[in-house]
């Protein structure tokens, strides 16, 4: 067959020229290699690995002790000693943003993880088992899916206290519905795979199954789950320490920061400002990161 | 005979995607004539679909481009029509039936609304005038014509054809094409489907393209019949000739894969090897890989069409002169 | 249609009995005596006594959670242990500021969600697709205190055209409604996009292309229709998620509505009002599913006989891929 030549060919050729050798392509590459073209979902992964590094070494950024109080310089308005200004008591509120970096992302880290855990394992058993303890399960997640999940995570503080743990605790219960629910999901439609029944035929036992042809095929739905989940907690837990439930004063949350510029909105809204900017720019990165994750991992959905 | 409905002129196709480009149609020549059935052949992924698409002009956008050629319908080049026009040919000229009636439907709307849509659209008339009109369609594709209140999915597979057909007749198009119509449906409601498609074309004097893999259903109903490989019509004549005599080894390898009925055979013949990449399509002739009379220039080369008898051709270097002259060295 | 909707109510039985049972352990798990609480801590040691038995408290848990089911069976919530006043006397009509602003919340959210998908749908792949999704998900980065914080610098402290907080005038209604309406446009925007392009790509759109119809008409009248039936099953999870953040908007904003209430009595640890605001939310989002669910028989004429026949919603087949 005579070759038509069309521009869009020569395109391919020259970028199929350009590549070195051909590398094994494994659903994961193919993943990455969309995620890598996805610009937004780029920048997401940056500020995530800035926010990150700024968590790691906060004291060697942090120009002052987040804690140290300064009566000489109180409400101060930013400026080249104290960038973001600082507050009532004379802190530094740069430091105190830069510390909540670390106790914010890691409090976050922690309830996700307790979160997919939890929740998780009771959508993993539910989805897989189905029947009787499917209908069990969710009969359950139902109940509890009917109380707000913040209103869920505030009864429980207020049984527990206030905390680092406690927090922990009620974001895991609050969300384990929506969790269980989301697991379930993914690995069901995992299980309706052709595949799953043909391991089944072949043979695979239950163990095999689980752990070699579903958790690795609904692995790429659960990490978006994940970094969905860590904008969702910071954002509960932001709020709650604002109303006052979930973590005690000292701690340079970004919610609490925030609880403690209050009082101070309309005189000096720049003790809120940047506390509130972190919270925004921290939840931005990982929904965007997140959904270049959906996108990657789930190209039939776009 | 008549005069010429369509006329193919040299219809190149790809589909353009960031990692390869799939040449789906290869220089394509067909013509049609008033009031013909001409049956379109080949395995899947030969091209049939996208050259129905490509004179309806709807290949779907970004993707698939006609990089060449020109589609003559009544004299008019169709490659050069505003989308305005298009529109205005779309369902009143030309009308198509697609392979699933399955999801040819809307499921949010009557099948009424659906059918009288089309009426409305093209013949200038009112919502209930229109309706009527969509009744009528129903009786004719033997549907009770008061069920035009409900739903597609109230009907059956087969209605849902005949709905289907419905519309696509609704406007009394000129020219009917029609995607492996009965591909999807259970093979006693193929008959009734075919049969009914056949009373109609007959009745309107419609000229049609039948689309299809099912060689019974071409011998069944069609006067030319086109073959198609790998992007490339291989074989053209009336279906007599390419029934009686096919010339093309790809068509004779064809006909060996039907399990026929007079002859006791242990396996039934398959083509061997597999219909070439469209992305990577070989130099020379497309069906060389698998074809058993080849020889090299078969692979170095691509054939030209022959013609073989008065209307019957075929893209074979078999039938050329120095096929002849290359066996004497 | 009517065994359906029966059917529905009486699931909210088990749902009510499971909501109360989860709030009346988290009682009784909880540290401190609601005697002491409610009498104050100069109170006697026989005062606190006399409370508690007044209180049904001595009785064991599980009578107490009898006696409160029986109770709600009546319409008797319990009385507030710091008003004294009967929980769904004080709750009804804070109910209504509630509805109110959620149902205002969820139409902006929903309107400006669903503009903004069926743009970024039509224009998929280009940079305004890629903007709407940026600015969608802008507002779904944003807590809704944040929200609320930035439009009460801008419209109340420097523009001085709202009120800072309270109800007193129907203008104060309107930032804790874009509060709460704001961050859901991302999931609309979403849903609706993805909705969108996936209708676009069935058959039915290349059937009404193939009749000459216009790719407008196409758009709005075989497409929208849908393309909305999964976006509508997700209002009924959105609604729940706005009575979630109405507790922190309302607390913001100062509104008297059920959200404050419940977060006022969480912080007071405030047994009976926690438990009778978290029985009427679960009445009204199960209500409210209810509707949405009827809503869909309007859209989508195949849920009707499905519904009708009391079988589960049905899963639309793949078509394969042409």
């Amino acid at each position: 067959m005579a070759k038509m030549h069309t521009p869009a060919m020569e395109k391919i050729e020259r970028k199929n020229a350009k590549r070195k050798k051909p590398r094994q392509i494994t659903p994961s590459y193919e993943a990455w290699k969309r995620f890598r073209r996805n610009p937004t979902a780029l920048v997401g992964l940056i500020i995530v690995a800035v926010l990150i590094l700024i968590a790691i070494f906060a004291p060697l950024i942090a120009p002052y002790n987040y804690q140290s109080q300064d009566y000489a310089a109180m409400m101060q308005k930013p400026s080249a000693a104290h960038l973001f200004g600082t507050d009532q008591f004379g802190r530094d509120i740069f430091s105190r943003c830069i510390y909540g970096a670390r106790y914010s992302l890691l409090i976050a880290v922690f309830c996700t993880l307790a979160a997919l855990f939890s929740g998780g394992l009771l959508g993993i058993i539910a989805g897989y088992f189905g029947g009787k303890v499917d209908t069990i399960i969710m009969r359950i997640m139902d109940i509890f899916q009917a109380i707000p999940m913040i209103m869920m995570a505030m009864c429980i503080v207020a049984v527990l206290g206030n905390g680092i743990p406690q927090l922990v605790a009620a974001i895991m219960f609050a969300s384990m519905p929506t969790m269980a629910r989301n697991n379930r999901a993914a690995i069901l439609r995992v299980r309706g795979n052709d595949y799953i029944e043909s391991s089944e035929a072949i043979g695979c036992s239950k163990f095999q199954l689980i752990m070699k042809h579903m958790i690795p095929n609904a692995a790429g739905i659960m990490v978006i789950f994940f970094v969905g989940f860590l904008a969702v907690s910071i954002m509960m837990m932001s709020s709650m320490s604002y109303i006052g439930v979930g973590l005690a004063a000292p701690t340079p949350e970004w919610g609490l920061i925030l609880n403690d510029g209050k009082s101070y909105l309309t005189s000096a809204p720049y003790m809120m400002f940047f506390p509130a900017l972190m919270i925004m720019i921290t939840c931005f990165a990982f929904n965007l990161m997140g959904d270049g994750l959906r996108d990657a991992f789930d190209p039939k959905m776009n | 005979m008549g005069e010429r409905i369509l006329d193919i002129k040299d219809l190149v196709i790809h589909y353009e995607t960031d990692e390869e480009v799939v040449e789906a149609v290869n220089k394509i020549n067909l013509s049609l004539e008033k009031g013909e059935i001409l049956g379109l052949v080949g395995e899947t992924g030969a091209g049939k679909t996208t050259t129905a698409l490509g004179i309806m002009r709807l290949l779907p956008p970004k993707v698939g481009h006609v990089i060449q050629g020109n589609i003559f319908f009544e004299g008019k080049d169709l490659m050069e029509c505003s989308e305005k026009d298009m529109r205005s040919i779309r369902g009143k000229k030309i009308s198509m039936i697609f392979q699933d009636p399955m999801t040819a439907l809307n499921p949010v709307k009557t099948v009424g609304d659906q059918i009288a849509e089309v009426v409305e659209l093209h013949d200038n008339c009112s919502k209930a005038e229109a309706l009527k009109r969509a009744q009528e369609m129903l009786a004719m594709v033997g549907i009770v014509p008061e069920r035009y209140k409900e739903y597609p999915h109230q009907f059956s597979g087969g209605m849902k054809q005949r709905i289907v057909i419905a519309i696509a007749l609704a406007c009394e198009p000129d020219l009917l094409i029609a995607d492996e119509p009965t591909t999807a449906l259970d093979v006693t409601i193929q008959a009734q489907i075919l049969d009914m498609m056949r009373k109609l074309q007959k009745e309107k004097g419609t000229s049609m393209i039948l689309i299809t893999h099912d060689l019974g259903v071409v011998a069944e109903m069609c006067d030319h019949c086109a073959v198609m490989y790998a992007g490339e019509i291989v074989e053209y004549g009336t279906t007599e000739q390419v029934f009686d005599n096919p010339k093309h080894p790809y068509t004779k390898a064809l006909y060996q894969s039907i399990p026929s009925l007079d002859k006791e055979v242990e396996r039934l013949h398959v083509i061997p090897g597999m219909v070439c990449d469209p992305s990577n399509l070989p130099s020379g002739c497309s069906f060389c890989e698998r074809c058993t009379e080849k020889r090299a220039a078969c692979a170095e080369h691509d054939p030209w069409i022959v013609n073989v008898e008065a209307g019957h051709y075929a893209k074979c270097f078999q039938y050329t002169p120095e096929w002849e002259a290359d066996k004497d060295e | 249609m009517f065994k359906y909707i029966i059917k529905r109510i009486l699931l909210l039985i088990p749902i009510m009995l499971g909501v109360s049972a989860i709030i009346f352990a988290l009682k009784t798990v909880t540290p401190g005596d609601p005697a002491r609480q409610i009498l104050g801590n100069n109170a006697t040691q026989e005062q606190i006594e006399e409370k508690r038995e007044e209180l049904g408290l001595n009785d064991p848990v599980l009578v107490q959670y009898v006696r409160y089911i029986g109770g709600v069976c009546h319409g008797d919530f319990g009385n507030s242990y710091r008003t004294g006043e009967p929980v769904l006397k004080e709750i009804l009509p804070r109910l209504k500021t509630s509805g109110i602003i959620t149902l205002g919340a969820v139409a902006i959210g929903a309107f400006l969600g669903i503009l903004l998908g069926i743009i970024s749908a039509l224009k998929k792949y280009t940079w305004i697709d890629s903007l709407v999704l940026v600015i969608s998900m802008f507002f779904q980065s944003v807590p809704e205190f944040v929200v609320g914080l930035v439009l009460i610098l801008v419209f109340a402290v420097k523009l001085h055209v709202l009120p800072t907080s309270g109800i007193e005038n129907p203008l104060g209604y309107i930032m804790p409604m874009l509060c709460i309406g704001l961050p859901s446009i991302a999931n609309y925007t979403r849903i609706t996009r993805s909705s969108m392009l996936e209708v676009l790509g069935e058959d039915y759109i290349r059937t009404a292309r193939a009749k000459g119809q216009t790719e407008h008409n196409i758009t709005y009248h075989h497409a929208l229709r849908n393309a909305m039936i999964p976006v509508a099953q997700s209002v009924g999870t959105s609604l729940g998620n706005s009575i979630g953040g109405g507790m922190v908007v309302e607390t913001v904003f100062g509104v008297p509505g059920v959200g404050k209430y419940i977060v006022d009595s969480i912080t007071q640890r405030n047994y009976p009002s926690i438990l009778g605001g978290a029985l009427i939310i679960a009445i009204v989002l199960v209500v409210i599913n209810l509707l949405v669910d009827i809503a869909f028989v309007l859209i989508d004429p195949r849920l009707k006989t499905t519904i009708i026949a009391g079988g589960k919603k049905q899963k639309k087949a793949k078509p394969a891929a042409a």
